[in-house]
């Protein structure tokens, strides 16, 4: 059998691309999800503002169900998602960053890491439910599920 | 008895009198001068005044004379434009009339074959290289019956223009009924399309489906190419991300004014061009949904009779989409844009930019659906055409408007600045009313304050009473000495300086009291200043509170448009027909 010329993509017993693909996916250009969320995952985000009580198997499950809400479509994973902290001052957003899947709460004046900044006058607005931030993308996820894909910053 | 007879006082005081006398007429002098400068200085204002508004009225002038230039310039264009269609691609139009009328002498039968026969090969050898010719006679040698010239002319027809003969024939078979060869000729018309460069004529495919001009056949063969391929270009991010940026636009065009009740707030805040920019950025939803709402409510005007259905759509067909003639096409549209924005070319400009796609020789699926439900007639659909498209667009239109709504948010600035008689403070979440108008009044008191400070005994009246009691000690000095005289001229010296210190100490307290009259007035005038602009900007954020939530609304509504409700029944298939 010839060497590929090129990386063979890893498939899963289903003979679907894995969850890998997804992961590659989120440099800048991959797709990104506009279409309305899940239940599931709408219950995910609400979650992780459990008044800063969310026990480390609680977390687990969110960011399972985060993961499976863009594996399952093949669509790009965000870097992390925002949320309006309701814990009360002086805290005022909260983050989930996928990579190392831990919930921060962060403090008025504090600044987010990793390019989330950008999404936090969006993420305080009672208007959306979460933001979810990507390489170049910025994505707003109301109460109900539906969401707002905001223009490309490149 | 000895009297010591003193020295003469009187000469002395005569010329002290007159000193003083001299000193009054020059202070009323000098106060008449001071008018007179106030005078001036009035003048001067009122010459700027004049100066500015004369501006004004100049500047509205030269703008007006450009504007009246650059329209009369436009329109002696678009005669020129016009008269250059007429010469070059005239002859046309009396194929394209040919073609309905063709059809139309066939359904009356009141035209002889004969004449028919001659008309359509004459136009034939009048219009070289015009699709339109040999298919008129490829229906003339048909409806005589005469297979043979009507394939050659029919092989003539497709050789020049396949797409656009497909269609014509296909559309001129549905007009009598001929569902099935209609549905092969669109068949083969869609197969050989590629959804990502189609042909500005593919409006006419989109208009007969939406107008149920297709018959049964055809219907579904055109209908499921038109769902694969928008399946197939929604997957692409950056052609829905087009659409989604042209539906944002148009949107964003439909901006509102911000009423002219708000007129405090501009005054006194800094901060009002964004105030002003939220507010009018919020009112497109309400504009938008109220377009949508009208768009769709109401008949469709369309006819019951399937011929007058299909002529209408075959008119287009001939009548709009000829590549020869885009370039002056464009130009005319271009110029049309100046006269209907009355000669304002950047204006103008704008409209042929959010036009642009319209005028594209081809396009994507995607964007000739949001040309068509953009545009309307523009893009030479007709409104159930437009309802059908707009229905397909509607997840653009939402996306649209959501990004709209997001930036609207993202420009909601995180405090009001307020700033007044050399007072700014900021109106942030935790802000109080009371708590601001003491920091005003507080501001405005402390500047009478150290304004009130400075009126003191100091400077000219200091230095005055210094040297009269230098005087008044020198006189001493010289009485003791026996110089009576130079004692006497210093004594009148003190006398003098004592007088005018002595008026000038009394004039502090009035002085004094004028300032604090004066602050007390400036705090009255800024605090209903401040207590107005409060209300104005909480008026202002109830208001667009109101606004932005239309927004949800919007959404539900567009959301709820489904594609297929808008697609028309044939009139010779409705159910009991």
């Amino acid at each position: 059998m010839p060497r590929p010329l090129i990386n063979k993509k890893t498939t899963t017993a289903t003979g679907l691309p894995s969850q890998q693909v997804t992961r590659a996916a989120r440099a800048p250009g991959g797709r990104v999800r506009t279409d309305r969320r899940s239940d599931r995952y709408v219950k995910a985000l609400r979650a992780l503002d459990a008044g800063g009580h969310v026990a480390a198997a609680d977390v687990a499950k969110i960011v399972d169900d985060v993961h499976r809400e863009f594996s399952e479509q093949y669509c790009s994973e965000p870097l992390g998602i925002i949320g309006k902290c309701y814990l009360g001052e002086p805290f005022e957003v909260h983050t989930l960053a996928l990579d190392g899947s831990i919930i921060e709460h962060y403090r008025r004046g504090e600044s987010l890491p990793d390019g989330m900044e950008r999404a936090r006058t969006l993420a305080e607005s009672p208007m959306y439910l979460a933001i979810e931030v990507y390489a170049d993308r910025v994505v707003c996820i109301r109460a109900d599920g539906s969401a707002v894909l905001l223009e490309s910053e490149s | 008895m000895n009297y010591v007879q003193g020295p003469d006082l009187t000469p002395l005081v005569n010329r002290l009198n007159t000193v003083l006398d001299n000193q009054k007429v020059l202070d009323d002098k000098q106060n008449m001068l001071g008018a007179a400068v106030q005078v001036v200085q009035q003048n001067q204002d009122r010459t700027n005044k004049d100066v500015q508004s004369i501006r004004q009225v100049l500047d509205a002038f030269i703008l007006r004379d450009e504007l009246q230039k650059n329209l009369q310039l436009a329109q002696t264009q678009i005669i020129e434009v016009r008269q250059e269609l007429t010469t070059h691609y005239g002859h046309f139009g009396d194929v394209r009339r040919l073609a309905t009328g063709t059809l139309q002498a066939l359904d009356a039968g009141i035209v002889s074959h004969g004449t028919m026969r001659e008309l359509s090969e004459e136009l034939m050898l009048l219009t070289p290289r015009y699709w339109l010719a040999p298919a008129l006679v490829a229906l003339a040698a048909w409806i005589r019956d005469d297979p043979d010239l009507a394939g050659k002319a029919l092989n003539e027809a497709v050789r020049r223009d396949n797409d656009k003969a497909s269609l014509f024939f296909a559309l001129t078979l549905r007009r009598h009924q001929r569902d099935s060869a209609t549905a092969r000729w669109i068949s083969q018309y869609t197969a050989r399309q590629n959804p990502s460069v189609l042909s500005r004529e593919f409006t006419v495919v989109l208009d007969a489906v939406a107008t149920g001009a297709f018959g049964r056949e055809a219907k579904p063969v055109v209908l499921e190419h038109m769902g694969d391929w928008y399946t197939k270009l929604c997957a692409d991010q950056d052609t829905v991300d087009k659409q989604v940026a042209r539906w944002a636009q148009m949107i964003d065009t439909l901006r509102r004014p911000i009423p002219p009740q708000y007129q405090i707030l501009p005054v006194i805040s800094p901060t009002w061009p964004q105030l002003k920019e939220l507010y009018e950025g919020a009112t497109v939803h309400g504009a938008a949904e109220e377009m949508f709402r009208a768009m769709f409510t109401g008949p469709v005007p369309q006819s019951d009779d399937l011929r007058v259905r299909v002529d209408d759509i075959l008119t287009r067909l001939v009548g709009g989409f000829d590549a020869e003639e885009a370039p002056l096409r464009r130009k005319e549209a271009g110029l049309q844009a100046i006269v209907d924005a009355d000669g304002d070319k950047v204006k103008a400009s704008q409209v042929m930019q959010v036009e642009d796609p319209l005028h594209e020789q081809t396009t994507d699926f995607l964007t000739l659906l949001s040309n068509a439900a953009l545009h309307g007639e523009r893009a030479q659909v007709s409104l159930g055409t437009r309802r059908f498209a707009v229905s397909l667009a509607r997840d653009w239109a939402v996306q649209g408007a959501g990004r709209l709504e997001a930036a609207n948010m993202q420009a909601m600035p995180n405090v009001v600045e307020l700033a007044m008689e050399g007072w700014t403070d900021v109106v942030d979440g935790s802000a109080n009313e009371e708590r601001l108008v003491q920091n005003l009044t507080a501001h405005i008191k402390r500047e009478t304050e150290a304004e009130v400070a400075k009126v003191k005994f100091t400077g000219a009246p200091l230095a005055g009473a210094i040297f009269g009691g230098i005087a008044l000690f020198i006189a001493l000095i010289a009485a003791i000495d026996g110089g009576a005289g130079f004692a006497s001229f210093m004594l009148i010296v003190a006398a003098v300086l004592g007088i005018w210190c002595f008026s000038e100490v009394r004039g502090l307290p009035a002085r004094r009291a004028e300032i604090r009259k004066r602050g007390a007035q400036r705090t009255a005038h800024a605090v209903a200043q401040l207590r107005g602009g409060l209300a104005e900007l909480v008026d202002l954020r109830r208001e667009w509170e109101q606004l932005i939530s239309q927004a949800a609304s919007f959404r539900q509504y567009a959301e709820s448009l489904n594609s297929t409700a808008f697609v028309a029944n044939a009139p010779d298939q409705k159910r009991g027909a």
